[in-house]
């Protein structure tokens, strides 16, 4: 007798010391530092009180870029982490890297049950194949809105807040007239400029959808609206209605606009915390301006995304698809805009972050603002671009704008030159994944 | 034996300098995906490409002058310090050690510092703007942006040259001096025509080292101070090759640069060596 209840002592205390198999911990690399970060952290802390099966070690390896080039070389040497968030420009290199585990393939793996069509459509269309599956997780998701210094708008006696980019240029005219040094500010960021101005037109950057139906696309955004609107930029410049963000005291949009040297920034909707934060009281925030007689249409989504590695166990995988479950309930969603002035990623948590008494709560409105703009009607070239070499491209943008800018070329041929070595890299690209497709 | 003990430095040198030379050069004759799984054999097609490319020339461009800037700037202001320390001043011990000092600073925080200074709106440049309004503008002028760059990378040169020619400097024989002051040279005459072609080896050291430093080591200045820009103005090959590989995902076309770096250093060196070396042959 003493024996068996020794055994039965022995085996229960197995069974309580060796841990549940199926019980997994792994990897999420983020790519933020500062308020942004500690939200997320508070995110994995949350996921981890909340059952006691699973566990996420979050850790930050440093910027988009950093987090993008680390994720390659730990790939590479079979160290990836099985979660990694990783900018909007990365989306194309890694649909076609072949390391990645489709995010609604795990979910449906896992028995999940998600309710894909609920994700906000721009950033759905965004992150999604050519039949629409999501192969990454919408995370941090932003876009651009109009902030506007409301005091110093009325004082210069601009009595609406700009639609069109007629009033815009009015109104910049009128705070100038009124003694403000800097009416606008920008710092030439192709994100802003080309991608989102192009997709608040419905106007292509490029042939086949903007490369959404193949690699074989050439870009096409210099016959454009994308012209007309550089044109417009050239001639603000030149009357002193937009500064360079560069010339400004602290050399940073947001902050230009937050500290009150500049009444009027076009910025993504998580400059708002930084804006808040610098204590600004009379921030407005409204939708982008848009060009008079055309249709409004969605802008597109900014941030980054939660990709899947391939090569980790099934256990691990149902421990990231119960993550991915933790983090699409809407009460965490809401948790982390309020925190950061990302927008909800699904229509069920903006819903309940618009209407339900948590509605207005103030700091919240480029949320409101940014969710309204993204769920606007729009076309096949509001939906996300797929280019590859897109951050090589970005960058030859800014080096023939900046020329452009200085006076060493006119702004037709920076456009045109940014074209045809545009091409040159979507060639190349093209070249380098021959034989791949879009999936 | 022999091998045994070099044995952990040969392993050094071939895991950092070996390897990676030479996956850059099996790269640079590929079309190489990030994530590996695949590459196409294309032949010189990735060099032919960065031959008949403009921005490469532009960058190359931007090298050379800041390059020969920068040494330039670097060997002439440390001589002068050295030449003056040389002197009997008062405190001369004192001066040896402020000059020295600025080696520990790391480039990047350097960058970060200069670009409080070069800014036009707050700075201590901003004085100029002040005068003269638009004047000084290097987020979009390309000259004042390289003029700036290569004024922070000659300072964090200057300490090593120093330190080269203050030891220099000691080696010039004394009577030699002396010799010269008895026939009525003064210090600016000794100094040219005595000290100077004695220590030229040195300074022809102090040349290449520069040199190769501007070639490689200038990343962590450009990258904090003007990240390549305004219109390209500074996008020298050391930050091409990074912000091509790392940011853009193009590792082939940034190996094929990296190994055309390689190569420009190799030949520079080469024909520093064989043009100077021959020349200097003073008391070997």
């Amino acid at each position: 007798m003493k024996r068996i209840v020794f055994i039965a002592g022995f085996v229960s205390i197995l069974t309580l010391t060796v841990p549940d198999a199926r019980a997994a911990s792994f990897d999420f690399w983020y790519s933020h530092t500062g308020p942004i970060a500690y939200a997320i952290q508070s995110l994995c802390d949350g996921f981890n009180a909340s059952q006691e099966r699973h566990r996420v070690h979050c850790t930050s390896p440093g910027t988009y870029e950093q987090t993008m080039q680390k994720t390659i070389a730990a790939y590479r040497a079979g160290k990836q982490p099985a979660v990694v968030e990783i900018y909007d420009i990365g989306t194309l290199d890694l649909m076609l890297s072949n390391a990645v585990y489709p995010v609604f393939q795990l979910m449906k793996d896992n028995g999940r049950n998600v309710d894909w069509r609920d994700y906000v459509s721009a950033a759905r269309s965004y992150y999604s194949t050519s039949a629409g599956d999501l192969y990454s997780l919408p995370f941090n998701t932003s876009t651009v809105v109009l902030y506007t210094n409301t005091a110093k708008l009325a004082a210069a006696g601009v009595k609406s807040v700009p639609q069109t980019w007629d009033d815009f240029e009015a109104a910049a005219g009128k705070l100038k007239a009124a003694g403000q040094t800097c009416p606008t500010v920008s710092d030439f960021n192709p994100w802003i400029m080309l991608e989102q101005i192009n997709a608040v037109q419905g106007e292509p950057l490029a042939t086949g959808s903007n490369g959404r139906a193949g690699l074989g696309a050439e870009y096409i955004f210099n016959a454009g609206i994308h012209r007309r609107f550089m044109h417009d930029i050239m001639r603000w410049r030149t009357r002193g209605l937009l500064i360079d963000a560069a010339a400004t005291r602290t050399g940073n949009q947001t902050l230009a606009f937050a500290n009150g040297e500049c009444a009027m920034v076009i910025d993504a909707t998580s400059a708002w915390g930084g804006i808040k934060a610098a204590g600004i009281v009379d921030a407005g925030v409204s939708l982008i301006p848009v060009y008079a007689g055309t249709v409004r249409h969605n802008t597109v989504t900014g941030g980054a995304s939660l990709w899947v590695m391939k090569g980790h166990d099934a256990a691990i995988y149902q421990a990231v698809a119960a993550f991915f479950d933790y983090l699409r309930q809407p009460q965490n969603q809401i948790a982390f805009a309020k925190k950061t002035g990302y927008v909800p990623v699904t229509k069920t948590a903006g819903r309940a972050l618009l209407t339900a008494d948590h509605a207005r709560i103030p700091g919240l409105e480029s949320v409101d603002v940014g969710l309204a703009s993204m769920s606007i009607a729009g076309n096949e070239y509001s939906q996300g671009i797929r280019l590859g070499f897109l951050p090589q491209f970005r960058h030859v943008w800014t080096e023939e704008i900046q020329k452009a800018f200085a006076g060493r070329q006119s702004i037709d041929k920076a456009l045109d030159r940014t074209k045809v070595r545009g091409d040159r890299l979507l060639r190349r690209f093209e070249e380098t994944y021959a034989g791949a497709k879009l999936p | 034996m022999p091998l045994a003990l070099a044995a952990p430095q040969l392993l050094i040198v071939f895991l950092f300098f070996f390897w990676p030379a030479w996956k850059a050069i099996w790269w640079s004759f590929h079309l190489v995906r990030p994530f590996g799984n695949g590459s196409v054999f294309v032949g010189a097609e990735n060099y032919l490409r960065i031959l008949g490319d403009e921005s490469f020339y532009s960058s190359l461009q931007a090298t050379v002058i800041f390059t020969a800037g920068s040494v330039l700037l670097a060997i002439f202001i440390a001589l002068l310090l050295a030449g003056c320390v040389q002197l009997n001043l008062r405190g001369r011990k004192i001066f040896r050690h402020f000059f020295i000092w600025p080696y520990a600073v790391a480039g990047a925080a350097l960058g970060v510092m200069l670009k409080f200074f070069i800014n036009p709106v707050l700075g201590p440049m901003a004085v100029v703007n002040s005068l003269w309004p638009g004047l000084w503008d290097p987020h979009l002028n390309g000259s004042e942006a390289m003029l700036a760059l290569i004024f922070a990378f000659a300072w964090t040169q200057v300490p090593f040259n120093f330190v080269v020619f203050v030891a220099a400097l000691q080696t010039v024989p004394d009577d030699y001096l002396a010799a010269a002051a008895i026939d009525g040279a003064g210090p600016v005459r000794r100094f040219f025509d005595i000290q100077l072609p004695l220590i030229a080896p040195f300074a022809f050291f102090a040349a290449v080292i520069n040199v190769i430093e501007a070639f490689t080591h200038s990343f962590g200045l450009v990258d904090t101070l003007t990240q390549g820009g305004p219109g390209g103005a500074t996008n020298i090959l050391v930050y091409k090759i990074f912000s091509d590989g790392f940011v853009g995902l193009d590792l082939s076309g940034s190996s094929a640069l990296s190994v055309i770096m390689m190569l420009c250093i190799v030949v520079l060196t080469a024909l520093q060596f064989h043009f100077f070396s021959d020349r200097m042959g003073y008391e070997r």
